[in-house]
């Protein structure tokens, strides 16, 4: 059997707090995601599309008065340890011309 | 009390993010997308317009300006052994630019908007994008055997620089002969002798 030294994992593992909103929202509601640094944009949002179900084209970050593109690291944006902040926006599907299908 | 410097990195994230995302949702409340506040903060960012109004009112003219910066880029056309080479060359011999490019490149607003977002908003970068792509869809029409670099460019630019449509703009004609002779030298339709 193939084991998978736990040494592949990144190490640098961080909380990285999330405000939550959408254009409806009042507050942003809070959470915490676990992330490495040096995760890129689109990762993220692949993450938190597996994690919560929304679908990547529904996500912008936003990281202090930035939006980041794709291929950017959290990283090369100032996130560095725990209790740094992001926001997440979720545009609406309407917006995002996203279909249910692609879903 | 000294203030901790990590406490007031963060804080600062979390403000200048906070002010961020307040501008995205009233901005999609509008129709607006991420992407196009974010490029209008760039350009306003320091007055108190607001990014939705100033996209209404004043982005048109800057889309306009960044398809001249772009068209007053020299564009040389070479053919090379596998496609077509353009190379810059900013300004200069602009005579020598008339002979050779005739009208130089014919670019849409629609294009200039897609490079501005790209950019961020930066309006340098975003005349190098615009050229980029324009670059990337003549070499495709280039290889799709659409040799002639004046009527690419128009199609491209009629198109509002999709390949799709300045593809189907550039093949109308070659069809054009079929629609003539769908009507041209019918034969008379033949006589029934049993009626």
């Amino acid at each position: 059997s193939v084991t998978i030294s736990t040494q592949a994992y990144p190490q640098d593992l961080i909380r990285l707090k999330v405000g939550v909103e959408d254009a409806q929202s009042e507050d942003c509601i809070p959470v915490t995601v676990v992330v490495s640094p040096h995760m890129t944009i689109a990762q993220l949002k692949d993450k938190i599309s597996q994690d919560f179900g929304f679908h990547p084209s529904l996500q912008r970050w936003v990281i202090s008065k930035r939006l980041p593109r794709d291929q950017d690291s959290l990283f090369s944006h100032g996130v560095r340890q725990n209790g740094d902040q992001a926001y997440l926006f979720i545009l609406s599907a309407h917006t995002a011309q996203l279909t249910k299908h692609q879903h | 009390p000294r203030v901790n410097p990590e406490l007031k990195r963060q804080k600062l994230m979390k403000e200048e993010g906070l002010s961020l995302i307040n501008h995205i949702r009233e901005a999609e409340k509008r129709g607006v997308s991420p992407e196009e506040v974010y490029a209008a903060l760039c350009m306003c960012g320091g007055s108190n317009v607001n990014p939705c109004d100033w996209l209404m009112s004043e982005l048109p003219h800057l889309l306009d300006e960044i398809c001249a910066m772009a068209a007053s880029v020299q564009l040389n056309y070479k053919e090379r052994d596998s496609g077509m080479q353009i190379t810059l060359d900013r300004d200069g011999q602009e005579s020598e630019q008339i002979s050779t490019t005739g009208e130089g490149v014919k670019l849409s607003r629609a294009e200039a908007k897609l490079a501005w977002l790209a950019a961020g908003g930066d309006t340098e970068r975003a005349v190098k994008q615009l050229l980029r792509d324009r670059q990337v869809k003549m070499r495709e029409l280039h290889s799709l055997g659409f040799r002639d670099v004046a009527q690419c460019e128009e199609a491209l630019r009629q198109s509002g620089g999709e390949v799709k449509g300045a593809l189907s703009l550039l093949q109308r004609p070659l069809l054009e002969p079929f629609h003539q002779r769908i009507w041209a030298n019918q034969p008379e339709p033949p006589i029934d002798p049993k009626h």
